[in-house]
């Protein structure tokens, strides 16, 4: 069975959802690996699922919850919250405007 | 001579009062200015000027690998978009390993964000492996295998996805043990693949792995992941001579280089005159745990890093590498709108499937054997030649870490190049107890063929 190659438009669809600047050479580079690694996966068909369940994690999970008025135990101050963000104006994140 | 002292002979000297923990934290930072330089194990060494993070100077110097968070002290996950990240909170497990006095004498090199098996996709350059500096120490742990195997920690902490403390933990040869998932929590640890992430320690003996595991073991609230499950007297249950039943499947010897097969065939000899006794089991191919988790790791990848916007901390995505860029473009394929079902549903599947099969196998024997790694040490740039390579490499540790039980790597000699060789036990589920009784047993018969020693002879004071 032939390889299922992306199309460059595929490649630079995914970047743009990944929010990621590809170079001419990367894309190129990204669908011949990507290739590789989608033929390898294939294997997965030669098992029957049919009737399994999918295991989202290997733990019991059950909802966590606090309890009402619980102090939280975690939370950060303003300026602890601020002090990594390369751009800060009045102990707020400076974000680039999403509206005209 | 503190050369080679454990953490558990340190302690006793520092308790006692025999030597000052002053004494001891300089002594490794000397240690640490001698070698590193030619090494790279440590990113950032906590020397006294930049010592914010710890309120009190703790007695046991603890090398952690650099994606676990420590407060005022700058963790990069190897990445340069966290190039500048002082974290303004501490992980669960250092948090708990300073209530218990110790120190964190550095962070150490990984592969960024722990995407790889060579730690040579830091941004910071790879670390070497100390017994040849031509080859890789494996990875992504690879900074603090490096910094424990030279004595530039008496031992340190790492984490494992798939392979990432085991797999380097062989190719240094020295001891790593990966929990069961949820036994250690990942609260303040720079996510990876967060349902396979599991936080775990590198020494230098059995006895420092179950002190270090009774610390960071347990419960915690800011982990909805991590478990009820009681902890246990790790140190005491590793005493007890317990004789097991090793689980031995022909799966995990397909492809193993001879000396390795050798070796392991000894190390089951071994066990056999501790008493144990040894079973053949049938277990679902390794091939297709591989296939499951580059799906599902890959789609935790890409939704985990789109949290790195620059805005709120780090540089802007630009700054990703090469690694981290495909790995977030494929999980962003793998889970897209008309793939979801063939690629991600199935893989969480199959994942029922590899748990089952364990689950089986462990009602027949107590522990597989194995290798964690089908090879010794690789030259340096090897695994750039081939993209899907490392995956290949850990395919011994992707069917433990896609069910999340535990296993331990312990040195089981040195191949024909004079390069530690690893042997692996995997666990049932919260069987670390056991996973270190056995293991001890095996130290106690063996002195693990003189590798750790010889590993610290080579890296003089």
């Amino acid at each position: 069975m032939a390889k299922k190659v992306l199309s460059r438009e595929e490649i630079l669809h995914l970047a743009r959802l990944a929010k990621l600047t590809l170079t001419d050479e990367e894309i190129g580079k990204y669908q011949k690996q990507f290739s590789e690694t989608i033929d390898y996966i294939k294997n997965l068909e030669e098992l029957n699922t049919q009737n399994v369940k999918p295991t989202n994690s290997v733990v019991d999970l059950k909802n966590v919850t606090y309890e009402d008025g619980a102090k939280s135990i975690h939370s950060l101050t303003t300026k602890e919250a601020v002090q990594n963000a390369s751009q800060v104006k009045d102990n707020e994140f400076v974000v680039d405007r999403i509206m005209e | 001579m503190l050369l080679g002292k454990t953490i558990t002979q340190l302690k006793k000297l520092i308790d006692t009062k025999k030597i000052s923990a002053e004494e001891v934290r300089d002594y490794f930072v000397k240690r640490i200015s001698k070698y590193n330089k030619k090494l790279n194990a440590y990113l950032t060494v906590n020397d006294k000027k930049n010592d914010k993070a710890s309120e009190k100077l703790g007695g046991i110097p603890l090398a952690v690998k650099d994606n676990f968070c420590t407060k005022g002290l700058r963790t990069t996950a190897s990445s340069k978009v966290l190039n500048n990240f002082v974290p303004p909170y501490e992980s669960t497990v250092t948090d708990r390993l300073k209530k218990e006095n110790a120190f964190v004498l550095g962070k150490t090199n990984m592969d960024a964000w722990a995407h790889g098996s060579s730690t040579e996709t830091s941004d910071y350059g790879p670390t070497k492996n100390p017994w040849d500096i031509t080859r890789a120490p494996g990875g992504s742990s690879g900074g603090t295998a490096v910094a424990v195997s030279t004595y530039l920690a008496p031992g340190g902490i790492g984490s494992e996805t798939a392979g990432s403390i085991k797999q380097p933990a062989s190719w240094t040869g020295v001891v790593g043990l990966k929990p069961t998932y949820g036994r250690v929590s990942r609260y303040g640890v720079i996510a990876m693949g967060s349902s396979l992430d599991c936080p775990g320690p590198m020494t230098l003996n059995i006895e420092d792995s179950a002190y270090l595991l009774s610390i960071i073991a347990g419960h915690d609230a800011l982990d909805a992941t991590s478990s009820l499950h009681p902890v246990e007297d790790y140190v005491g249950a590793m005493k007890k001579k317990k004789t097991y039943t090793i689980g031995i499947s022909d799966d995990y010897f397909e492809g193993v280089d001879s000396d390795v097969a050798t070796a392991l065939e000894k190390s089951i000899d071994v066990f056999r005159k501790l008493g144990f006794t040894t079973k053949k089991v049938k277990l679902l191919s390794p091939n297709y745990a591989i296939s499951v988790y580059t799906i599902i790791q890959r789609a935790e990848v890409s939704s985990n890093l789109a949290r790195y916007d620059g805005i709120r901390y780090g540089n802007n995505r630009h700054a990703f590498g090469d690694e981290a860029k495909r790995r977030v473009m494929l999980g962003t394929y793998t889970l897209s709108y008309g793939y979801y079902d063939a690629y991600y549903k199935k893989a969480q599947k199959v994942r029922t499937l590899i748990i089952e099969d364990f689950k089986r196998a462990f009602k027949e024997v107590d522990f597989v054997i194995g290798t964690p790694t089908p090879i010794t040490a690789l030259k340096l740039g090897e695994f750039a030649k081939y993209p899907f390579f490392g995956e290949l490499m850990d395919k011994f540790n992707e069917p433990g870490a896609m069910s999340g039980i535990p296993g331990i790597s312990v040195p089981m000699g040195l191949d024909r190049n004079g390069l530690p060789m690893g042997m692996q036990l995997m666990g049932n589920y919260f069987r670390e107890a056991d996973l270190l009784c056995a293991a001890y047993q095996f130290e106690q018969e063996t002195d693990f063929f003189g590798v750790i020693k010889k590993g610290i002879e080579n890296y003089k004071d």
